[in-house]
């Protein structure tokens, strides 16, 4: 099925989509990764060793335009997006063609000439959606530098972010965001990091990601995910710190709220290893690999198919026989984990965490 | 708050010695302050040939909208004698409303002096540092002028490294 639906329409579409195997619908979350080169060397990510053909600019003009506008979450992802030149132009792409109500790019702040000539593009181009900028901070000063295997990277994250607010100035839709990723490296020293982030960077939204073993960032045998209940008890002091510094900032405030639910979700995954909700990564959000491979999700990896054998046709990919495939089997429980993006999407289609996350927004404890 | 007592502000904080002060139309200076205070103050008016020299800050300011299509390039110009801080203030038009749009009276295109019309060429000329409200009010919505610094100056320190070499 490829009609435009109100969204509240669409989330019920997924939920029969998932429940009968029939009428899928294209994404609502959709994940872009335009590369996967990278200059740092994260002691949790291996993804600069994969070497492909990147997608180039013409191909996503035509991959997106069969999109149909139907995302409403697009992250840029990578290894380092910076990396291209072209990123200021994917992103217009996106606003263009895909028109989604948020646009979300994390960064590593390493290629700072870089960012500091892409950043100001972006945020003109992305002019009618919320553009979230999440900087990647694992640590405080050189311990940072050491985890993500980059030098004088967490003093070039200050200055991007010194960018950042200086572009929120006239650029109303942006939001500033701090991102860490908990690993057995930092778990212990959560609650220490996340306030001097907040006070070093003063972000609009602080939030944190489980280091896990992901086929796309080839760390699945890493032993980097941190023992179940050192990761309860870090998140427990990010919940608390969220009840106590609600943000204004509508966006950001709905990633708390999320996050409020997400964050208990999480470490109940981590300690059951099963999905505690139905998950819809291969319904509702999907996940382009930077040589046009269509994934359910970034965890798993698994290729759908290839827009690029399929006259760019998301939908070709999307709806085809392997990807029925894939949803079978995330249907039949064969995987968990505790993905965040693809966690909020699995939340808000599940009417428990739903009626939480919009409590949490409201304030209600 | 006003556009001299700002400018008094920025010339402390950036280190200005010298200013170019382009009036667009034919409103009053709003540098004299600085004169007193020591600056060097050239003023040009629409009228006037510009000198070639260039000056620590740029400022433009006035009331008499620029050519449509030509308002760029005009900045991008003024903005290129300066070599520490480039100022532009204008008036605070509110933006086209829902209901405007809906009835056709607006094509929903940012009107010339708002900050969605400027913040993209500003941006182009180098790093807005400062974006205020100006007149009796002091909030984005109602405040009837405003005013932007930009920083000129490279922007890294690879770049400021290559001006120093001479790279470029």
């Amino acid at each position: 099925m490829n009609v435009k639906l109100p969204l509240l329409a669409r989330l019920a579409g997924y939920r029969v989509a998932h429940a009968t195997g029939r009428l899928q619908q294209l994404p609502i979350n959709l994940t872009v990764s335009v590369t996967y080169s990278c200059p740092s060397r994260c002691l949790t990510c291996d993804i600069w060793q994969k070497k492909v053909d990147d997608l180039r600019l013409d191909e996503y003009a035509r991959i997106f335009r069969t999109l149909n506008k139907v995302p409403i979450w697009v992250t840029i992802s990578g290894g380092d997006q910076f990396v291209r030149s072209d990123l200021a132009d994917i992103v217009d792409l996106i606003r263009k063609e895909i028109a989604p109500t948020i646009i979300n790019i994390p960064m590593n702040g390493v290629i700072t000439e870089r960012i500091f000539t892409l950043l100001p593009k972006i945020a003109a181009n992305s002019v009618g959606s919320q553009l979230v900028l999440n900087l990647s901070v694992d640590e405080i000063g050189l311990e940072h530098d050491r985890l993500r295997g980059a030098e004088h990277n967490y003093e070039k994250l200050l200055a991007v972010a010194d960018l950042i607010r200086d572009l929120k100035k006239t650029y109303d839709h942006i939001v500033l965001g701090v991102h860490t990723v908990i690993s057995k490296h930092n778990v212990h020293r959560i609650p220490e990091i996340a306030r001097e982030a907040r006070a070093a960077f003063q972000p609009d939204s602080y939030i944190t990601e489980v280091a896990e073993n992901r086929v796309e960032l080839k760390t699945i045998d890493k032993d980097i995910t941190p023992d179940p209940a050192d990761y309860r008890r870090a998140v427990s002091t990010l919940k608390d710190f969220i009840r106590a510094n609600r943000s204004k900032l509508p966006v950001a405030r709905l990633v708390e709220s999320l996050r409020l639910d997400y964050y208990d979700l999480a470490a109940q995954i981590l300690e059951e290893k099963r999905q505690v909700i139905d998950c819809y990564a291969g319904w509702a959000s999907a996940h382009i690999a930077p040589d046009g491979h269509v994934w359910g999700c970034c965890v798993r990896a698994e290729s759908m198919g290839n827009v690029r054998d399929h006259d760019y046709d998301f939908g070709a990919v999307w709806f085809g026989k392997t990807a029925d495939g894939f949803r079978a089997s995330v249907k039949n429980k064969e995987c968990a984990c505790p993905l965040a993006n693809a966690s909020y999407t699995n939340m808000l289609l599940e009417p428990r965490t739903l009626a939480r996350v919009v409590a949490n927004m409201a304030g209600v404890k | 708050m006003n556009l001299e007592t700002v400018l008094v502000d920025w010339v402390a904080k950036y280190g200005v010695e010298t200013v170019l002060e382009r009036v667009v139309g034919h409103g009053p200076s709003a540098c004299d302050p600085l004169a007193t205070r020591g600056k060097r103050v050239v003023v040009a008016r629409d009228d006037r040939p510009l000198e070639t020299a260039m000056f620590d800050l740029v400022v433009v300011h006035g009331d008499e909208e620029p050519d449509a299509g030509e308002w760029r390039a005009r900045l991008v110009g003024l903005a290129k004698r300066a070599s520490k801080l480039f100022v532009v203030e204008t008036r605070n038009p509110r933006p086209p409303s829902r209901i405007a749009r809906l009835i056709g009276a607006s094509n929903g295109a940012a009107p010339w002096g708002s900050t969605a019309a400027l913040a993209p060429v500003l941006w182009d000329i180098g790093r807005v540092r400062e974006h205020v409200f100006l007149g009796a009010a002091s909030d984005a919505r109602s405040a009837p002028r405003h005013a932007f610094a930009i920083d000129v100056t490279p922007r890294t320190p690879q770049a400021r490294r290559k001006v120093r070499l001479g790279v470029v």
